[in-house]
């Protein structure tokens, strides 16, 4: 069985979730004989095919090409995409991740004749607060209701996902398989002086609460700064590491300069794998993909 | 019944000029005992016979769209769709001997077409961004990009007018000997015919 993977991200271009997502199920589905060509985007000094076993990464050109706005320089990496799969034989899977690569899969569905299944990991609507405001955010909403309308399943990782689905693209409930996002507690072993990594970030009498993911609104950075901050007006012992990139970043950063609380947060951007680790090793409270988690913590 | 020899025509405009060049080229080459084959957007996903040649709707299901690269782009699955139609239930894949593409738009809709079928693209092309613009917008910009990889995709480029045959010439440096002009839709049935004669 021959498998074709279709991710914007793959490691090491890491924008978000998904790269950790299609690359922990990638190598799963390789260890389990099934054969995997991930097609992904390139990414600085990284080779554009790598061969394992059972395991081949393709990665196309994301640039080169101009674009007048974000769709169309999807929708050209796509093209891109559906050249490079074109190449493979004997496919009898696709798999697509998200809108960025549903016209790929859409495409792939009809050409190969072969099953498209899609991992819809959030939606537009979802992201807009349930209002589509402009073109761009409509035609995405239109793209995410063709890719779970052609897909044969859609796979989401909440339940709350699948009423997204159900609610916002129609998606029939049997269409729907929920497998929430897995944690692999062998990928590293780590020989920490905890007390050394957690003096990095707090003092010995503080704890550490710490959340990770994109600052964008989904993903509810504000929610843990608002609850944080209401916090603070209680108790000082507490430190908040926010470790992720986007563009509520420094508004965040300036709320939290305005209330006075500034000595009290890390807003660390992106680190790399090994001090993300550290950062769970040493935290009190961790607050993962949903900010929410942060005031039932 | 499979016909022996096609031509597969792509175009994303079937009425205007565009259009009416659509029609008359494929009369032409129809009159001349060929078999073709016109795929274009359409509200609903029929095949309709006129004039020897053979109309393929294709139903466009992305209808909100920012500008003309993401509706185009956006229909390759629909196109996807009415080719794997075309070529499982009517045409045997291998008959096709040559696409045609009509315009950047129908280019980059054909290029899939070569790639899927490995057969010869010809593309036709009536006006290039910079003779339809004057603006230097990111959109136009854009255009013209997907102008320059579309021709260089092609296998053979016959402008439909002297201005597009220098354009196309000058501002994408095509090579010569890859560069035809055809005034007439008799023109374009005989570069068609030499092309598809040619070992």
């Amino acid at each position: 069985m021959k498998l074709l993977m279709l991710s914007w991200e793959y490691p090491p271009r890491i924008v978000g979730g998904l790269a950790r997502h299609v690359y922990w199920l990638s190598k799963a589905l390789a260890q389990r004989g099934v054969e995997v060509t991930v097609i992904t985007l390139d990414y600085p000094e990284t080779p554009g095919l790598e061969q394992g076993r059972n395991l081949k990464i393709v990665r196309v050109a994301s640039h080169g090409f101009t674009s007048s706005d974000f769709a169309s320089w999807v929708h050209q990496f796509n093209l891109n995409m559906i050249e490079a799969a074109l190449e493979e034989e004997d496919v009898s899977l696709i798999h697509a991740h998200d809108w960025l690569t549903a016209t790929a899969g859409i495409t792939l569905k009809h050409l190969l004749r072969k099953p498209l299944i899609a991992t819809i990991h959030s939606t537009e609507r979802g992201r807009r607060r349930g209002v589509l405001h402009d073109p761009l955010q409509r035609h995405i909403h239109e793209v995410e209701w063709w890719l779970a309308y052609e897909s044969w399943r859609v796979i989401v990782c909440s339940n709350y996902m699948k009423s997204e689905l159900m609610r916002f693209l129609g998606v029939p409930e049997d269409k729907i398989s929920v497998i929430p996002n897995g944690i692999n507690p062998f990928e590293v072993k780590l020989q920490l002086d905890v007390r050394r990594v957690k003096r990095r970030y707090a003092e010995d009498w503080e704890k550490v609460v710490l959340f990770v993911g994109r600052m964008v609104y989904e993903k509810g950075p504000h929610v843990f700064v608002d609850a944080a901050l209401s916090l603070l007006s209680r108790r000082q012992d507490v430190k908040f590491v926010l470790v992720g990139e986007g563009p509520m970043r420094k508004s965040l950063m300036d709320k939290v300069y305005r209330s006075g609380f500034w000595h009290k947060f890390y807003f660390t951007g992106f680190v790399e794998d090994i001090e993300l680790y550290e950062l769970y090793e040493v935290c009190d409270v961790a607050s993962g993909v949903i900010g929410r988690l942060l005031l039932v913590a | 019944m499979w016909c022996e020899l096609l031509i597969l025509a792509v175009t994303w405009h079937i009425d205007g000029t565009i259009g009416s060049l659509v029609r008359e080229d494929s009369k032409e080459l129809a009159n001349r005992g060929y078999d073709v084959a016109v795929l274009h957007p359409w509200h609903d996903d029929v095949s309709v016979r006129e004039g020897g040649v053979m109309y393929r709707h294709v139903a466009i299901t992305i209808k909100d769209n920012i500008n003309i690269v993401t509706s185009v782009m956006a229909a390759l699955g629909d196109f996807a769709r009415a080719m794997s139609e075309l070529f499982h239930e009517r045409y045997d894949p291998s008959h096709v001997k040559l696409i045609i593409s009509y315009e950047w738009t129908g280019s980059l809709l054909g290029s899939l077409a070569k790639k899927f079928l490995g057969r010869p693209l010809i593309t036709s092309i009536y006006s290039v961004e910079s003779m339809r613009s004057n603006e230097k917008s990111l959109l136009s910009l854009n255009i013209h990009g997907l102008e320059m990889r579309f021709l260089h995709y092609s296998d053979l480029i016959v402008a439909r007018s002297g201005e597009a045959y220098a354009r196309v010439l000058a501002e994408y440096r095509v090579p010569n000997d890859k560069a035809k002009m055809a005034l007439s839709s008799r023109d374009m049935a005989s570069i068609v015919m030499e092309v598809l004669e040619s070992p």
